[in-house]
C-alpha cells in the first residue's frame, strides 16, 4: 500500500474509507468477533434482560481495566507481568480494611490504600524497568511474586468485608436498566481520550516506536516508562476495586489469570508486542470476547472445559489473520 | 599497528575471564552459599541423601528449562511449558490406564513425546512464517492446550505412570538416580550442540540480529521451526518424568515449572533478549531454584515470605547482571 497513488490534493470518499479500513483493520475485526459473539450469544438468549446486560458488563469490565495499564506499558514496547498479583493485592487491601461497624470509613480507607499500593507497585517496577535497565518480563516476573507474597500475607484466607452497597455501586443496575459498569467503562473510555492529547501519550508512542531516537530527540526516556509502569500499576489496582465489588469478598490468589488474559486481550484489541501501536478502544473489545465466551458456552451447553480452548483459538486465528498480511511481502528481510 | 579497541577493552576490564563469566560465578557462589547456610542451620540438608534428592527435583526443572533456554537465546519464549507438558503426561497415564504391557507402554510414551514436539513445531510455525511474537504464539497455545486437556481428561487423568517411567524417574544406578544421569546426559548433548555445531551458533545468530543472520545465509526459519520443536520435545520429557515422580497424572502439574524456568534461564545469566549466555548458567539457575524453594519451606517461611523473598533474589542477581547498557542512540 503505497501512499503516493492516494495522495492527490482532494481524497474522495471511497479512498479515504478505504483507508481508514485499512489503517484501523485489527480494531474492525475485534469488534466484528465481539458483534458475532454477541449475536450468536442473543440467538440463545432472546431475552435481553437488564440483568443479563449487567453480568455480560461486569464480565468483561475487570480485565478492560487491567488491560487499560497493560496498553499503556505494552505502548512503551514493554509488558508487565505483576497485573494479577497486583489486582489480588489490590482486592485483598481492600476487603482486608472493611469494618462492619463504619462500612463508610472502612470503606475510603480501602479504596484509598489499595489505590496508593497498586501506584507505588507500578511506581517500583518502573524504577526497576527504566533506571535499573532491567528487561520488564522478567522485572514484572519477580515483583508479581512480591506482590502475590504481600497478597497472601494481607489475605492468607479467602475472606474479608464488602459492604453490599459498594457491591451495588459498582456493579449493579442505574435505575434497574443501565449497568453502572457501563458508566464506569464510559468513564475510562473518556479518560483515555484525554490521555491520548497529552503529550506524555505522545511520549510513550515514541519510545515504543523507537526508543533510541525518542532519547535523541530529547524525550525523557527514564521519567516517561516510571509514568507508564505506574499508570499500569494504579489501574491494576482500580481493577483490583472493581473485582472486589464483583466478588464481595478479598482472595489473596484470585488475581492471578488477569496477568496473561490482558495481554491476550491488548493483543486482541490490535497493539503492537513491540511498542508503539494501539489503543485501548482495541483492548476493551479484546476483554470482552475473552469475558464473553464462557457465557456463551454456558447458553450453548458446550462444556465450560472448552472455554480456554476457544479463547486460545481465537486469540491464535485473531494474530494469524493479521499476519496474513506478512505472507505477501515479497521482500523476505522485511519480513524478518 | 595500533592494538585493535577488543584488546583495550579487555585490558581495561581486568580478567577476560572473569568478566565473561561473570553470571556463573555469581550464581555458583550462590549455591555454595544457600548450602552453606541450610547445613549451619540443620546438617542434614547437606546429607547426600537430601543433597540426591534436591539434584533430582532440579533436573526436572533443569531439562523444562533447557528448552526455554534454546529459545530465549532465539529471542522468543515459552509459555506454552505447562500445558504441553501437563497434555503429554495425560496423555500417556490415559493411554496405558488398561493394560501396561511393553508394547502399550512404548506407544504410550512415543504417542506423548509426539504429541509434544507436534506442538512446538506448530508454535515454531506461527513464530518463523506468521511472524506472530512467541510471547503470544505460545500464550494461545498454552490456553488452546489447557482447554484440550480438559475435555480429553473430563477433568479428572485417568491412569497411573507405566513403571520404567517411575523408575525412571525415582530409581538409581550406582547411587546415581537415573533422572539426573537423563539430566547429565541432555545437558550435555545441548552444550554441544550450543558450542559446536552450527545449528548452536546460529541460533545465538537469531537473537542477536534474526536480518543479519537471514543475509548471512542462515536459514532462520527452519532452524527457529527446528528449536521451537527441540523445545516441544524438552516438554515432554519432562511432563514424563514428573508424573513418573507423582506416580500420576494430574491437572495443573506444569503450572509450577513456566515462571521458576524462566527464573533459572535468566539467573543462569541468559539474556532475555537473546543471543547471549548458554546451558550451564540454566543448570546453576535451576540448582538455585530448586535450592531456595526447599530450604525456604524448610526453614518454616510460609508460602507468602517464600514467593516475596524468591522475587527479590531474582531481581538481585538481575541488577548484578542484567542490566543493559545505556541509551545513547
Amino acid at each position: 500500500m503505497s501512499t503516493h497513488d492516494t495522495a492527490p490534493v482532494t481524497i474522495h470518499g471511497g479512498a479515504r474509507r478505504r483507508r481508514f479500513a485499512v489503517r484501523n483493520a485489527r480494531l474492525l475485526l475485534v469488534y466484528f468477533i465481539l458483534s458475532a459473539l454477541l449475536i450468536v450469544y442473543h440467538e440463545k438468549s432472546p431475552r435481553f434482560t437488564p440483568r443479563e446486560a449487567r453480568s455480560i458488563a461486569n464480565q468483561g469490565m475487570t480485565l478492560s481495566i487491567v488491560g487499560l495499564g497493560q496498553t499503556i506499558v505494552v505502548l512503551t514496547g514493554g509488558i508487565d507481568l505483576s497485573v494479577g498479583p497486583m489486582v489480588s493485592l489490590s482486592n485483598s487491601t481492600a476487603a482486608s480494611l472493611g469494618d462492619k461497624e463504619h462500612p463508610n470509613r472502612g470503606l475510603a480507607f480501602g479504596i484509598v490504600a489499595a489505590l496508593l499500593v497498586g501506584a507505588t507497585g507500578g511506581f517500583i517496577n518502573g524504577i526497576l524497568v527504566a533506571y535499573g535497565r532491567l528487561q520488564p518480563i522478567i522485572v514484572t516476573l519477580a515483583t508479581g511474586y512480591i506482590f502475590s507474597g504481600i497478597a497472601l500475607r494481607v489475605r492468607p484466607n479467602p475472606g474479608g468485608y464488602v459492604p453490599f452497597s459498594y457491591v451495588e455501586f459498582f456493579t449493579g443496575l442505574y435505575r434497574d436498566t443501565v449497568p453502572r459498569a457501563l458508566f464506569l467503562l464510559a468513564a475510562l473510555v473518556i479518560l483515555w481520550f484525554i490521555f491520548r492529547k497529552l503529550r506524555i501519550s505522545t511520549r510513550i508512542l515514541a519510545i515504543g516506536s523507537s526508543q533510541g531516537a525518542a532519547y535523541m530527540s530529547g524525550i525523557d526516556v527514564v521519567r516517561t516508562k516510571v509514568a507508564a509502569y505506574t499508570l499500569c500499576g494504579l489501574s491494576a489496582s482500580v481493577a483490583g476495586l472493581f473485582f472486589t465489588a464483583q466478588t464481595a469478598s478479598g482472595d489473596a490468589n484470585a488475581g492471578a489469570v488477569f496477568t496473561l488474559n490482558s495481554i491476550a486481550a491488548v493483543v486482541l484489541g490490535g497493539a503492537s508486542l513491540a511498542g508503539g501501536f494501539g489503543s485501548f478502544i482495541g483492548t476493551i473489545a479484546g476483554a470482552y470476547v475473552l469475558a464473553v465466551i464462557p457465557s456463551v458456552l454456558y447458553f450453548y451447553k458446550v462444556s465450560p472445559f472448552y472455554q480456554s480452548f476457544f479463547q486460545g483459538l481465537i486469540l491464535l486465528a485473531s494474530v494469524s489473520l493479521g499476519a496474513l498480511g506478512v505472507l505477501r511481502i515479497r521482500n523476505r528481510i522485511e519480513r524478518l | 599497528m595500533s592494538a585493535p579497541a577488543s584488546t583495550i577493552r579487555r585490558l581495561q576490564q581486568g580478567s577476560p575471564w572473569l568478566e565473561r563469566n561473570r553470571p556463573l560465578v555469581i550464581a555458583g557462589s550462590l549455591i555454595l552459599l544457600i548450602l552453606l547456610v541450610a547445613g549451619l542451620r540443620n546438617p542434614g540438608f547437606v546429607s547426600s541423601n537430601n543433597l540426591r534428592n534436591q539434584l533430582v527435583l532440579a533436573s526436572f526443572l533443569g531439562i523444562a528449562a533447557a528448552g526455554q533456554t534454546i529459545l530465549i537465546l532465539t529471542g522468543g519464549i515459552d509459555l506454552s511449558l505447562a500445558w504441553n507438558l501437563n497434555f503429554s503426561a495425560v496423555l500417556m497415564t490415559q493411554i496405558v490406564r488398561h493394560s501396561q504391557s511393553p508394547s502399550q507402554v512404548t506407544w504410550a510414551i512415543a504417542v506423548a513425546l509426539f504429541s509434544a514436539m507436534v506442538v512446538g513445531f506448530i508454535n515454531g510455525i506461527g513464530v518463523a512464517y506468521l511472524r506472530i511474537p512467541s510471547l503470544v504464539m505460545t500464550l494461545g497455545m498454552n490456553a488452546v492446550l489447557l482447554g484440550l486437556t480438559l475435555v480429553y481428561t473430563g477433568g479428572t487423568p485417568q491412569g497411573t505412570a507405566p513403571g520404567i517411567i517411575i523408575d525412571l524417574a525415582t530409581a538409581r544406578i550406582a547411587g546415581i538416580p537415573w533422572a539426573v544421569l537423563l539430566w547429565i546426559v541432555i545437558s550435555a548433548v545441548l552444550i554441544f550442540i550450543l558450542r559446536r555445531t552450527v545449528f548452536g551458533r546460529q541460533l545465538y545468530a537469531i537473537g542477536n540480529n534474526p536480518r543479519a543472520s537471514y543475509l548471512s545465509g542462515v536459514p532462520v526459519r527452519r532452524v527457529l521451526v527446528a528449536s521451537y520443536t527441540i523445545a516441544g520435545l524438552l516438554a515432554g520429557i519432562t511432563g514424563l518424568l514428573y508424573t513418573g515422580y507423582s506416580n500420576q497424572s494430574f491437572l495443573r502439574m506444569g503450572d509450577g515449572f513456566v515462571l521458576p524456568a524462566i527464573a533459572a534461564v535468566v539467573i543462569g545469566g541468559t539474556s532475555i533478549l537473546g543471543g547471549s549466555g548458554g546451558y550451564i548458567g540454566t543448570i546453576f539457575g535451576a540448582i538455585i531454584v530448586t535450592l531456595l524453594q526447599n530450604v525456604l519451606s524448610i526453614e518454616g517461611f510460609k508460602q507468602a515470605e517464600q514467593q516475596m523473598l524468591f522475587g527479590g533474589i531474582v531481581l538481585v542477581m538481575l541488577l548484578l547482571y542484567g542490566r543493559e547498557s545505556r541509551i545513547r542512540e
